[in-house]
């Protein structure tokens, strides 16, 4: 009787061990935009960007199928955010620079050349023709160039945005 | 001796009842939130056979009416749709799904071609916890797996849900054996208008090579309706939005891909108007989805075209089955004008 109320509470616990283990784990992204005193990095929390960059010149929003919560885009002068949603709170999910109006901190901006990028971040982790990929440790950075290879978007992205 | 077998037998009994009990209470019901999460398993209170069966992503769920192509058209049909469904989750879907029949057409909508690797475990979940044990669930909870998943939260959720204790709700001990309907043959009314104000375009992508694993999903599906003599219809719902956007060099991917295996294609992007949709009147989140003024306008469009492209008859006349559809069509108004 004791052995079978053993196995049984063995069995349990061993359920209960494999329900409670831990499941992931948060790394800082490497790349993070800088807008004046503001760092704006991938899977940062959107609220004190939003208060501390101000108003924005467009906003669209997305809502996600099956949950409560939108995508959210934010347009700033030379720059978009976009977020995503996680128990109540909005994160980054993607920062875009569209114009040379604002830079990375590395130094490069749209018109930038691919010499240029290379010279600042070094060899890409992947190369199209007409983009640069680098893998960080929770992020990617991918600058895109265009045919006579210069730089057209810079592009800071949750990897989700690229391991599709 | 006997007394201790007996004792061990209801140990193992009443543990085996604690446990389901435990399960069945702390699964979630998907009754009043995410009502998404209950479409999967509704398709097994459905009987008879259907001309059409509907897979793929919100994109059908919320796109295509089956009780208008009945009453327009004399079509039955189902949707088996559910939110990111992925294509290994149509796969398997219809792999089960032709085990019970065998449609006349099977139409997949080729948004989630997007997606080459699994996702996100609450939308697996809302697709294969729906979906009854078979050979085929199987498959599809291997395929669908995030690297943080386990088979075994599957087979046992109680280890994934246990943590629900603290949400416990009325509607958790209320649909504890039994679930409400949602759906409409899988279609979720959305009776809200919320107009589309922009016309922004995705972000740029560094390559737009669809992954060959969805390739490889959609040959499987093709094969699979060849051997059971189904035509496999590709279709683009006419939503485009920003955050879901469809590129036009991922429609060249699907334009030559249904070329190469002589199967037909519709975008319906560029037919918005030609379909009648009213962006500012037929859309309930600012044109992400349709709502079910625009459903019914693209069902209508399709339905001449399933109609008269692939022979489906009017099968009004057949009286049973119109009792049936009947019955269907006034729940469905009655949801849509609001009297549920």
């Amino acid at each position: 009787m004791k052995r079978v109320l053993c196995i049984l509470l063995s069995f349990f616990s061993l359920v209960v061990m494999i329900s409670c283990s831990d499941t992931g784990t948060t790394e800082n992204a490497d790349y993070s935009f800088q807008k004046g005193n503001v760092v704006i990095a991938v899977n940062g929390e959107m609220a004190p960007i939003l208060e501390a960059l101000g108003e924005w010149i467009e906003y669209n929003e997305s809502p996600s199928c099956g949950f409560t919560g939108m995508s959210k885009l934010y347009t700033y002068a030379g720059f978009d955010i976009e977020t995503y949603p996680t128990d109540g709170k909005d994160y980054v999910y993607r920062v875009e620079l569209y114009d040379d109006s604002v830079a990375t901190k590395e130094g490069i901006r749209v018109g930038s050349t691919k010499a240029q990028v290379i010279e600042a971040y070094g060899n890409a982790s992947e190369e199209g023709t007409t983009v640069l990929t680098y893998r960080a440790k929770n992020m990617y950075l991918r600058l895109l160039l265009s045919a006579e290879g210069l730089v057209s978007k810079i592009q800071y992205l949750h990897p989700n945005a690229v391991d599709n | 001796m006997k007394k201790r077998i007996f004792a061990c037998i209801a140990i193992v009994l009443l543990t085996g009842v604690f446990l389901g009990f435990a399960q069945a209470l702390l699964m979630p019901k998907y009754m009043s939130a995410s009502r998404e999460g209950a479409l999967i398993g509704e398709y097994y209170n459905e009987s008879g056979s259907h001309d059409v069966l509907f897979v793929g992503d919100c994109e059908v769920y919320e796109s295509f009416t089956p009780p208008t192509l009945w009453e327009k058209y004399g079509i039955t049909s189902y949707i088996r749709g559910s939110a990111q469904q992925l294509i290994w989750h149509s796969y398997y879907l219809l792999e089960e799904m032709l085990k019970r029949e065998t449609p006349k057409v099977v139409v997949y909508n080729v948004l989630a071609m997007k997606y080459g690797k699994p996702q996100s475990e609450a939308y697996n979940r809302m697709t294969l916890d729906g979906m009854q044990w078979s050979v085929s669930k199987t498959r599809a909870i291997y395929a669908s797996m995030t690297e943080d998943e386990d088979f075994i939260s599957y087979v046992l959720p109680l280890l994934r849900f246990h943590s629900r204790w603290s949400e416990i709700s009325g509607e958790d001990f209320q649909y504890l054996f039994s679930r409400d309907t949602v759906s409409h043959n899988g279609y979720l009314m959305q009776t809200g208008i919320k107009e589309k104000t922009s016309d922004r375009v995705g972000t740029e992508l560094g390559d737009y090579t669809l992954s060959s694993v969805c390739f490889d999903y959609l040959d499987k599906m093709r094969t699979l309706c060849e051997e059971k003599g189904v035509e496999l219809v590709l279709i683009k719902a006419p939503t485009n939005s920003w955050g879901y956007y469809w590129y036009d060099e991922w429609d060249a991917q699907i334009i030559d891909y249904a070329a190469k295996n002589e199967l037909d294609y519709y975008n319906f992007i560029p037919l918005a108007e030609e379909i009648g949709i009213d962006w500012s009147t037929d859309t309930y989140d600012a044109g992400v989805h349709l709502n079910v003024y625009g459903a019914e306008k693209l069902t209508d469009y399709f339905g001449t075209i399933l109609a008269e492209t692939y022979g489906l008859e009017d099968r009004r006349g057949d009286e049973a089955l119109s009792d049936v559809w009947e019955g269907k069509l006034k729940t469905y108004y009655k949801e849509r004008n609001g009297e549920k």
